[in-house]
């Protein structure tokens, strides 16, 4: 633990960490309720991806937002300067033959395989909570090549033993949290990057499956000056952080 | 010379040609491009036993729930983003008040080709492994009959009537959405009856002047009804954002009324629902000033 305050946030560590996952030329896409996707990717066009292909949810090829809206990632503002629209069931068809290199997803409950629940706490039939429902996940996540998770909380109610529910599983290969990063490693997730003011022992007290390290275990480098004036610049209105 | 017909009808008109127990397709993708005015008057008649099949959804499809319109559910997700993750009666009443088949978006939008194509079932890919096929009646496994492993398959949605929000169309019923279509398109061409709400009405010379931009020919068209501001609270893209206040009020009168108070929620219907008797009377009720200052600056 750093015994400075860091001068960066808990939402820009994971928009950077989130931006550094994603490679060249590779076809991305985010669906609803995903504002850190939605910045991050922003983040790594400006660096290391200038030919990554954004699809966003609303049909946007390469979108440049002027700004990210705030309460939704389903607006008309993500379709600004796009080069072209596809239908959203394109993007079901691009995945299904193996040609979606990255999918953003996220759960309210995710196991130790990183199997999601997104539908309900309880008994299907009556539920103690109904939960907003899978989105496009159960169809995305097995046939994405590789999906990146996200939750902004890390917690027992989150990272848990047992899913209430089966919503969608397949290959996950990251899950990032606003402590550190699990990589899926021989079908379970381990721990992979710890984040500089989180620890180990953070992580294992506040997840509900047994922590096992990564052999790549690593404490993540933090995010760089240049991230985040590109941070800034990209995002002057914190939208990274809506979640938190 | 005889003269082509006008599909054009006045809201109350459209409402009727969905009777109670009726299997609805409600268009648009969670807070965006929602068919809201079609979908108040439904309200405000207060239509029972109805089954939605909806794109992902808003807060729209939760106060059908709490008006204790919908018998059957089919929709991807129910929530309103980042102003709330859940809608309050679907997060609560769910196999209470209302059944839920669960289904995904990758399998809805294969229930809903199957049933443009006229065909009896189509592959889906992905739900293996989940619970998706053992709790929706619509999916079934199937062996592969060229050899591959057992696949899932979707039976085909019929949708009675779809209702959908878009920018403008012609009086013969040929749409355009100045953004994004999400599966507008396929609710269309899934339904028996389709029922388009749009901001603005243009001339047929207009629509003509952009073919391209058609997003739904009248061909799937059955009736267009002008609603301008027609999907507040939910945003029309490229005409104004979502009304981040009002859906505060409904989801604060929602939790009010699940912890006993009902006041709130009675207050809410009377104001925007019940009270103002056409859609023109709910905009006044909203007010000018909030509806214009849903620009679209950011």
């Amino acid at each position: 633990m750093s015994e400075h305050k860091p001068n960066y946030t808990q939402a820009d560590m994971m928009t950077v960490v989130m931006a550094r996952l994603l490679r060249d030329r590779e076809r991305v896409f985010h669906g609803v309720a995903s504002p850190i996707p939605m910045v991050a990717v922003q983040l790594a066009k400006r660096r290391q991806a200038p030919n990554l292909v954004y699809l966003s949810i609303t049909g946007a090829v390469d979108g440049l937002p002027e700004a990210f809206p705030r309460e939704t990632t389903t607006d008309g503002r993500l379709l600004r300067n796009t080069a072209s629209l596809f239908s959203l069931t394109e993007i079901f068809d691009l995945s299904a033959r193996g040609q979606l290199d990255t999918a953003f997803l996220g759960g309210v409950q995710i196991d130790q395989y990183g199997n999601l629940n997104l539908s309900v706490i309880g008994d299907f039939h009556k539920p103690k909570v109904r939960l907003p429902g899978g989105a496009g996940s159960a169809a995305l996540l097995p046939t994405t090549k590789r999906a990146i998770l996200w939750r902004t909380k890390h917690d027992p109610k989150v990272f848990v033993e047992k899913l209430s529910f089966r919503t969608a599983v397949g290959n996950v290969d990251k899950v990032i949290t606003p402590l550190g990063i699990f990589s899926k490693e021989d079908g379970r997730l381990k721990l992979w990057r710890v984040f500089p003011y989180s620890s180990v022992e953070e992580i294992t007290s506040l997840t509900g499956f047994p922590i096992e390290k990564s052999p790549d275990f690593a404490v993540a480098k933090a995010p760089t000056p240049e991230e985040l004036a590109i941070l800034q610049e990209i995002d002057p209105n914190n939208v990274r952080a809506v979640e938190f | 010379m005889s003269r082509r017909n006008s599909v054009v009808i006045a809201l109350e008109e459209a409402a009727a040609a969905i009777p109670d127990g009726a299997v609805i397709g409600i268009g648009g993708f969670v807070t965006t491009n929602k068919p809201m005015a079609l979908l108040r008057q439904l309200m405000r008649e207060r239509r029972k036993g109805l089954t939605v099949v909806a794109a992902p959804s808003g807060l729209e499809v939760d106060m059908m729930i709490a008006l204790g319109m919908v018998d059957k559910l089919i929709t991807p997700y129910v929530g309103a983003e980042a102003i709330s993750p859940v809608g309050p009666f679907h997060s609560k009443w769910a196999g209470r008040t209302f059944r839920v088949e669960e289904v995904d978006l990758g399998t809805l939008v294969t229930c809903l080709r199957a049933r443009f194509q006229g065909v009896p079932f189509l592959p889906v890919m992905g739900a293996v492994g989940t619970s998706l096929p053992e709790l929706n009646p619509n999916l079934k496994w199937l062996d592969d009959p060229f050899g591959g492993p057992p696949v899932v398959v979707a039976a085909p949605v019929e949708i009675d009537v779809a209702i959908i929000h878009a920018s403008q169309a012609d009086r013969y019923g040929n749409v355009q959405h100045r953004g994004a279509v999400f599966v507008d398109n396929l609710i269309a061409q899934a339904a028996n009856k389709v029922i388009v709400q749009v901001e603005k009405l243009v001339s047929n010379e207009e629509i003509r002047s952009a073919p391209t931009e058609t997003t739904l020919p009248c061909e799937f068209v059955d009736a267009v009804v002008l609603a301008p501001y027609g999907a507040h609270p939910s945003a029309s893209q490229n005409y104004y954002q979502l009304d981040e206040g009002l859906m505060k009020e409904y989801l604060r009168a929602g939790k009010s009324f699940l912890q006993g108070d009902t006041a709130p929620l009675e207050g809410f219907w009377k104001k925007y629902v019940d009270r103002p008797a056409t859609h023109c009377d709910y905009l006044a009720a909203v007010g000018l000033d909030r509806l214009f200052g849903l620009g679209l600056e950011v």
